[in-house]
């Protein structure tokens, strides 16, 4: 369950592994619940830190009726702790929940998400690769980490002007040999013929163009890989967090009563689509392609320093900006 | 003669992606949506009164953009840690109650061996 932020690209969650139990839902019963806040995370923040007590909603029942609207809707409200008291706070609270038997081992799993926009850097500079990962670190204590525990999405981003570039599924194989230097062809056939190690992500259902992830496991292991995704930005066309338009549409969105709505949408999606082709007063819209690999922290500074142009050549094919998102137009309707 | 595939046996027509964009563009112009339908769903087109079975071949015709041409950078998209420790320099900001929307719902793609639960591994 969530514990808490520190910045808007990061949250810090809290584990329960007795709580894990294989094909079951891993939601928390609200006995638990009122069990953490009462007994553990309450206790643990007012002993480290008295004279916030009044911030700390007296029971659970209490904290639920404070933080739901006249509608019923929850508000999920904050309370700041003080840096220099964190580390006792986190102490106090494990302590805490080894009180209760499936609540042992508890620990923290910190994320930090999207912070491509904000640490951009030229991949052959070693120091510009340390300034980025120190911004992108600036909410922790580097002191207090141990970067063992730590892995980080590195990423290389081809782009070129007016275009939109697509990853060439015949390319897959190389752009892997880059990646894992360490593995056997026969590792690296094994990755590409695994269900579970390799997802082939087609583009705009053409079988020559397409992304893929893998999860390489004890195959990417000499080279310290864990993911690989490698993908393109046309996905930001129909991207949406929240559900929207660009849904997953069911058969029952045919029946009589609901075609019209889903022709309006369909207009909708086609009208966004010819935006994306451009005209002669907007360009069109972009599609860079990008290989992210998951690494240990200790190299963030070392991998992806470069992306030789032969494997470029071989692994790319770039579209002008009306040729492929009026395909992805065609395809839709 | 009996056919092992289950599509009809047609002339083939390989289309690069600018082909295949000109003739919808073409059968659009044309005002004819069966004709258009069958094209981009079926990939079937018709020319002269002959059927034919048309192949998008993405790679024909298509290139990798040139050395020079193109612009390379980097970045760093995420960061994961774990462990039993808050190692902030800011305040953090606590949910009393947690907020649903930040419950992780999808795989993380880590694995951290627990120390509390003998022997089992937990995808965290």
């Amino acid at each position: 369950m969530a514990l808490g932020k520190a910045d808007r690209r990061h949250v810090t969650r809290i584990f329960f592994p007795g709580l894990y139990k294989k094909g079951q839902s891993p939601g928390i019963t609200a006995d638990l619940r009122a069990f953490i806040y009462e007994k553990a995370l309450r206790p643990a923040a007012i002993e480290v830190n008295p004279l916030d007590q009044s911030r700390w909603p007296i029971t659970y029942s209490t904290l639920m009726t404070l933080s739901r609207d006249v509608r019923g809707q929850f508000h999920f409200g904050t309370i700041d702790f003080p840096v220099q008291l964190l580390r006792k706070f986190s102490t106090k609270l494990l302590e805490k929940l080894e009180i209760r038997d499936e609540l042992r081992g508890a620990f923290f799993v910190h994320e930090l998400r999207g912070t491509k926009g904000g640490s951009i850097h030229n991949p052959g500079s070693v120091e510009e690769r340390r300034a980025a990962i120190a911004g992108v670190f600036h909410i922790f204590d580097r002191n207090l980490l141990n970067e063992e525990d730590w892995v980080v999405d590195v990423a290389l981003e081809v782009r070129h002007e007016g275009h939109v570039l697509q990853w060439l599924t015949k390319g897959h194989r190389r752009i892997l040999e880059f990646i894992l230097q360490s593995a056997s062809a026969e590792q690296i056939s094994s990755v590409l013929s695994s269900k579970a190690q390799y997802h082939l992500d087609l583009s705009a259902q053409l079988g020559d163009l397409g992304g893929f992830r893998a999860l390489p496991s004890s195959r990417g292991a000499a080279d310290s890989v864990s993911y690989i995704n490698v993908y393109t930005t046309d996905k930001s066309a129909t991207y949406q967090l929240h559900e929207g338009i660009f849904r997953r549409r069911k058969a029952w969105h045919l029946f009589p009563d609901n075609i019209e709505s889903l022709l309006k949408d369909l207009t909708r999606i086609a009208s966004s689509f010819r935006e994306c082709a451009g005209n002669a007063t907007l360009a069109g819209l972009e599609a860079n392609a990008r290989l992210e690999i998951r690494v240990p922290l200790r190299l963030a500074d070392k991998v992806l320093m470069q992306l030789p142009d032969p494997l470029i050549q071989q692994s790319l094919a770039t579209f002008d900006c009306p040729t492929f998102w009026r395909v992805v137009l065609d395809v839709t309707s | 003669m009996p056919l092992n595939h289950p599509d009809e046996d047609l002339p083939e027509l390989q289309l690069t992606l600018r082909e295949f964009v000109l003739a919808s563009q073409n059968l659009c112009a044309l005002q004819d949506s069966d004709a258009f339908i069958r094209f981009v769903l079926a990939g079937r087109i018709c020319s002269n009164g002959q059927q034919g079975r048309v192949f998008v071949n993405a790679r024909q015709g298509a290139a990798a953009p040139s050395n020079g041409s193109y612009q390379l950078r980097s970045d760093v998209d995420s960061a994961v840690g774990i462990g039993r420790d808050l190692p902030f320099n800011v305040p953090l900001a606590i949910f009393p109650l947690a907020s649903f929307r930040d419950t992780l719902t999808k795989d993380n793609h880590m694995k951290y061996t627990s120390k509390g639960v003998s022997g089992s591994t937990v995808s965290s």
